[in-house]
């Protein structure tokens, strides 16, 4: 196959990325998506609560309206860069090269992910949150921050990434709708055990089966507001489940590049072992290194039902 | 000749992997039944987008313009919505008996979804766009889950049978799947029927050139 650009350099593939970066942030899915995170943000946040509450429950919802529709975008424009070299036998770079470019413009998603922080940030700060909440203060600063980060701006750059091994690997029509039903199924499959109703005692236990839901690449940690009031965070540490999500972006992007038969080096190999010998690492601490038992907040009050 | 047409112009590989996904799905909702909540739905949706791909066209410029028209094999394609119908009311009464109801609220649930995803994947088509498919199943996936989402928390009742479906929701269903075939039967008989039959402006007349002034 031919290229029309040169399969070495730096220029070429920042340019690349930068094209492919405009081609992810204008199409329709991803910016409805984008667009329902950002305004539906203050509307969850309990219009009419004195405080904001369940702060650490909210990640889900830039997971899933940014997060998913970045997986199926990211698909659709890895696919659509091999439409020129199946009928034209030429296209721009090497195909490692295109999928590292379409791979970078998962830049746009992670942005958009960190200005959705900054607005729970602003929407915290206005309202405030009430002392029994679980939040900076009554947990370790860092697990707040692992907790908002890996299930925030980190899921949408995860789900591009995701998207782009998927458009790589799996070439059939329906991919990224498959994938969406997959991820989704095996993120609430993870945590079947340990949710129901009584998920404050489950989260207290330090059963070991709570904190393998960490296995999934979206865990939940929050067990969201319960009718006494009381709320709970799962075990397990935060900061390295953080590390570990971060590891699978650096594999998806890798099992990516890997489809290109140029591109499968030694170097390139190694790489990816060693990322899968990180990953394992990270969650194993995630799992292992954390405190075995959750966080159980104090009744707040305004969130008893009754 | 028209079994000769789908066998060729439906993509079945598509069509049968979106179903088997849901299969899957089922037999997940047996081994775990509070998987069902979130399972079921997800049935549903999978199945219902198996359908997008119904009009996939690479290439839709040529066969827009072949000798059996467009309304034609538009409407072929259309009636082989009836397999994910039935394939995907199969798997959803297949689920175990306490997590599906009587089953009637699901098999609405799923008519509704898929005459919307048929709609939808039409209104593709007639803009010419030649794969439609996987841009209209993700997004049908993607909308169907995020009530509930939502619903977790804003004070919304899930759009699902849980188990059965409320007077409102059997109504909401019914009228989407109205909407969705009324609006692919006017899709159809309408005059650019055809897949990428789009209108196109008449071309401008030409200018009539300037009549230089010339001094009396």
């Amino acid at each position: 196959m031919q290229s029309t650009l040169p399969t070495t350099g730096h220029g070429t593939l920042v340019a690349m990325v930068a094209i492919e970066a405009r081609r992810f942030a204008r199409h329709p899915l991803f910016l409805l998506g984008a667009l329902v995170a950002l305004v539906l943000q203050p509307l969850v946040s309990g219009v009419g609560d004195p405080f904001a509450s369940d702060v650490l429950a909210w990640p889900i919802i830039p997971a899933f309206f940014i997060g998913l529709p970045s997986l199926v975008v990211a698909a659709l424009l890895t696919r659509s860069t091999e439409a020129a070299s199946e009928a034209m036998g030429t296209a721009p770079g090497s195909e490692a090269r295109r999928t590292l470019a379409v791979a970078g413009a998962a830049v746009v998603p992670f942005t958009v992910g960190l200005l959705w922080l900054a607005e729970l940030f602003a929407i915290v700060s206005i309202k405030g949150v009430h002392p029994h909440e679980l939040w900076f203060g009554t947990m370790d600063d860092l697990h707040v921050w692992g907790i908002l980060l890996a299930l925030g701006p980190v899921a949408c750059l995860g789900g591009a990434l995701l998207g782009v091994l998927a458009g790589r690997w799996l070439t059939f029509r329906g991919a990224p709708a498959v994938v969406v039903v997959a991820l989704v199924a095996v993120d609430i499959g993870a945590q079947i055990g340990t949710m129901g109703e009584d998920i404050v005692a489950h989260h207290a236990s330090g059963d070991l089966g709570v904190r393998a839901r960490l296995l999934a690449p979206w865990a939940l940690w929050h067990s969201g507001g319960l009718p006494d009031g009381r709320a709970s965070v799962g075990g397990g540490d935060p900061v390295w489940y953080l590390f570990y999500l971060l590891a699978l972006c650096a594999l998806a992007v890798g099992g990516a590049a890997w489809h290109d038969r140029t591109a499968r080096t030694p170097r390139l190999r190694l790489t990816l072992y060693a990322v899968i010998g990180v990953a394992v690492t990270f969650l194993a601490l995630a799992v292992f290194a954390g405190p075995e038992a959750g966080t159980v907040s104090e009744p707040v009050p305004f969130k008893v039902e009754g | 000749m028209l079994l000769w047409y789908l066998g060729r112009a439906v993509p079945w590989t598509t069509l049968l992997g979106c179903l088997t996904v849901g299969g899957a799905l089922t037999v997940t909702t047996h081994r775990w039944e509070s998987f069902a909540g979130l399972g079921l739905p997800l049935v549903a949706l999978v199945s219902a987008s198996a359908a997008a791909f119904l009009l996939d066209e690479p290439a839709v410029a040529v066969t827009t313009v072949a000798a059996r028209g467009g309304r034609w094999a538009t409407s072929a394609r259309l009636a082989v919505g009836l397999v994910p119908l039935a394939a995907g009311a199969a798997l959803l009464l297949a689920a175990p008996d306490q997590v599906r109801g009587d089953g009637t609220g699901w098999v609405l649930v799923l008519a509704g979804l898929l005459a919307v995803v048929l709609l939808l994947t039409l209104v593709g088509a007639r803009r010419q766009v030649p794969r439609p498919g996987a841009t209209v199943a993700s997004a049908v996936v993607l909308l169907g889950m995020a009530p509930m989402v939502l619903g977790m928390f804003l004070d919304w009742r899930s759009p699902y049978p849980m188990p059965d479906l409320s007077h409102e929701l059997q109504v909401f269903w019914t009228g989407a799947l109205a909407a969705g075939l009324l609006g692919c039967g006017v899709l159809v008989l309408s005059p650019a029927s055809a897949p990428g039959a789009r209108r196109r402006r008449r071309p401008p007349l030409p200018r009539r050139p300037r009549s230089s002034r010339v001094a009396p």
